[in-house]
């Protein structure tokens, strides 16, 4: 709030929120806070302590909204960034000590200069957006949350592997993540610091505390795994780029682009990996992002090919002011071997290459759906027997190409339209039709071919005779006729 | 004469040997009236419906042109489908095999829009990954047309054009143009005496050919040997005189 109007900085200021039918504090800022008033406190209690109160009614929607875009914009130090809200309800905008931003830096610190310059850089950049931040960095999930929150006045911290136990004894028990019940509970019997908690046996503290306390004491420690995101590459396959100056010319951010591939392909080259899907982050000095990602057919790490693909949308990228950083994440990555000397390497395999590289170029541009081969299926029905299904997709139910000894028509309408014919008798064939209001009248046909349905579907629909008829000026149609005597076309012949 | 065509060509392209390998629809009357005795393999071409009805036709003559070229040169063929174009429904792959074309060798794309298959042919000619290329287009620019020419020719694949009816062509810089319409068939045998539908039969026009002569065929479809014949003389419908006016 005091971020669009600064004004409000230098007075005493709350967010507050209804609670159990009375409006308590859901958020205040350091005056306020230094004036003796706390998160959870009812409003009458605290325009008593402080008659000159700034008050908002808070709005946790938009809060959520905003934070989840700071974790966006924190993308650019480290793939994997979460508000943590999805995986810790607990710790979400109403928990201890506010809302927070979870990243996994891990191999990512080098790319600034190591983990002190990244956290400065960090903290800094959010309060030029205008956000009060705290940053901590700890082997642990639990560590890095709680030096974060409950730690002296730095603004940032960074706790060296070995060092969490050291570093958070002398914090309140708070700092572990705790419901407030149980912290209450814990400050009854004299314990006050995780210190307090470090030695004690661990047997009466469960039997007292359940698993609770020990789970996060656990964790915060490292002596229990606290998994952060599901799998992530052991070398995160990121590239990274800042600029001393915003760019915003096209050519400027294709130039950039290119770089950040072929650093990126490098990496993967060690590791053995090809990109499947990648992402292209831009953030601008405002704290907003956009991002690309195109995905490949097949692992991919080649900077010629990949750019390319970027290249077709580049010109979505609005710089607005200028962009000032930039970074490339292969999003998903598959194991892939290095190339083959030319030795073994026939022309047939070239062209599978280059068939490759035109299918990933169509699809990035057309969308995948819409770049598909054949599809034979085991059926009678025409419009399930054959058609198309998209290239990536694998089909379980496929066989081989089917030989009809009956004609087929070369284009078949999808569904068949309904048309108005005249027949013989209700069973007999067709001397007549209109179909897009135009009459054609049939001079000679072959038929009828009885298509059953298939009574293992559920969709079962009537059998179907057609007919192939050819009209006086030679055009060749696919005619049927369902029970219900509704003549339709499915097809047209060459 | 010779000479000096062949100069030309040389002038034209610089890559070009001189021994080009033509294709051939099988009929010595047509290939006969094309200026290098057959169909060249790296160059775009034309393919129009006499009427909105005449688009299975006419994509039944593509089939055949296709069918052609990967007899003798097997590799992969691209299809644009443009439903704004055509109109008539999506290509069948059973009617395709019975035609003669592997449909395995068929890739499609999928669009609504003329610049999106424009793009997508270009795309294919310059990427070798393609033998033939084919778009279905409503309309196309005389620019346009020459870009893909010259991508048919630098990377040695066939583009074709499939276009529905329409009064005004324009101008093109493919080297043959073909407008196709459907002809009643001449049922044979059995057919004949059940009163079936006999092989199909297109009345095509080659009213665009370059250094060649245009011409009009009636031609017949044989299922039996998977190609097309000219509309034997011996049924009542004689070929139609050649009409030379008729250049596009």
């Amino acid at each position: 709030m005091s971020r669009i109007t600064p004004a409000l900085r230098d007075k005493p200021f709350v967010l507050v929120q209804e609670r159990q039918a009375r409006l308590c504090l859901s958020a205040l800022n350091n005056l306020a806070e230094r004036a003796g008033l706390a998160p959870h406190m009812a409003l009458a209690n605290a325009r008593a302590i402080m008659p000159s109160l700034t008050i908002h009614p808070a709005a946790p929607a938009a809060d959520g909204k905003m934070l989840a875009q700071l974790a966006q914009w924190c993308g650019r130090y480290s793939p994997w960034t979460s508000t943590g809200t999805e995986n810790d309800p607990e710790l979400s905008l109403e928990g201890a000590g506010g809302a927070g931003i979870w990243l996994d830096a891990t191999g990512c610190a080098h790319l600034f200069g190591g983990e002190d310059a990244m956290l400065a850089d960090m903290v800094g950049r959010i309060e030029t957006l205008g956000f009060t931040a705290r940053a901590a960095m700890a082997e642990t999930l639990g560590g890095a949350w709680a030096v974060a929150r409950f730690s002296s006045n730095d603004a940032w911290k960074v706790i060296l592997p070995g060092e969490t136990r050291a570093a958070l004894a002398p914090l309140a028990i708070a700092a572990l993540r705790l419901p407030p019940a149980t912290v209450l509970a814990l400050h009854e019997v004299g314990l006050r610091y995780i210190g307090d908690l470090l030695d004690m046996p661990r047997g009466p503290l469960v039997a007292r505390f359940e698993k609770d306390v020990r789970l996060r004491l656990d964790a915060a420690l490292g002596r229990t795994a606290e998994p952060l995101s599901p799998i992530l590459p052991k070398t995160p396959l990121i590239a990274r780029l800042a600029f001393a100056e915003p760019i915003g010319h096209r050519d400027d951010i294709a130039a950039a682009t290119s770089k950040l591939l072929d650093s990126l392909c490098a990496t993967m080259e060690k590791v053995g990996q090809g990109a499947r899907r990648l992402v292209l982050s831009v953030y601008r000095p405002d704290g907003s992002a956009a991002r690309i990602t195109i995905g490949t057919a097949r692992a991919n790490r080649e900077p010629q090919h990949l750019l390319r693909l970027f290249a077709e949308h580049l010109d979505e990228i609005d710089p607005e002011f200028g962009i000032d950083e930039m970074t490339l994440v292969a999003a998903t990555a598959e194991p892939m071997t290095a190339d083959q000397s030319n030795l073994q390497r026939g022309a047939t395999a070239q062209s599978t290459d280059s068939y490759n590289a035109v299918i990933d170029r169509l699809t990035n541009r057309l969308g995948s759906r819409n770049v598909r081969r054949t599809h034979f299926r085991e059926s009678h029905i025409p419009e399930r027997a054959a058609g198309f299904i998209p290239i990536g997709k694998i089909h379980p139910i496929q066989t081989d190409q089917r030989d009809t000894d009956t004609p087929r028509p070369l284009r078949l309408l999808r569904p068949a339209e309904q048309v108005e014919a005249v027949a013989e008798s209700t069973d007999g064939p067709p001397v007549l039709f209109r179909w897009r209001r135009v009459l054609h009248h049939i001079t000679s046909y072959e038929g009828p071919e009885r298509v059953a349905p298939e009574w293992w579907r559920s969709d079962t629909e009537n059998p179907r005779d057609y007919y192939r008829v050819e009209n006086e000026t030679g055009q060749r149609f696919w005619l049927y006729r369902n029970s219900e005597t509704s003549w339709f076309l499915h097809g047209v012949f060459g | 004469m010779e000479n000096l065509r062949a100069h030309i060509r040389a002038l034209e392209r610089p890559g070009w040997t001189g021994q080009e390998k033509l294709f051939s629809l099988g009929i010595p009357e047509i290939d006969r009236q094309l200026s290098a005795g057959g169909f060249p393999p790296a160059a775009l071409y034309e393919v129009l419906a006499d009427q909105p009805i005449d688009a299975s036709a006419a994509t039944g003559f593509c089939i055949t042109l296709l069918t052609a070229l990967t007899s003798y040169r097997k590799g992969r063929v691209l299809w644009c489908l443009n439903d704004n174009a055509t109109d008539a429904g999506e290509i069948y792959p059973p009617g395709i095999k019975q035609h003669g074309l592997d449909p395995s060798l068929l890739t499609i794309v999928k669009t609504t829009r003329d610049t999106d298959v424009l793009w997508a042919m270009e795309e294919a000619l310059r990427s070798n990954a393609f033998v033939a290329v084919l778009g279905e287009v409503k309309g196309i620019p005389m620019t346009a047309s020459r870009r893909l020419q010259l991508a048919a020719e630098e990377n040695d694949a066939l583009a074709l054009l499939l276009r529905p009816a329409t009064q005004t062509p324009g101008l093109s810089a493919a080297v043959q143009r073909w407008r196709v319409k459907a002809a009643p068939s001449h049922p044979r045998g059995f057919a004949a005496t059940l009163n079936e539908p006999g092989t199909a039969c297109w009345h095509t026009t080659l009213f665009r050919s370059r250094g060649g002569t245009p011409g009009t065929w009636l031609m017949e479809w044989c299922n039996e040997t998977n190609h097309l014949a000219l509309a034997s003389p011996v049924c009542d419908r004689p070929v139609e005189p050649h009409n030379t006016s008729l250049t596009g």
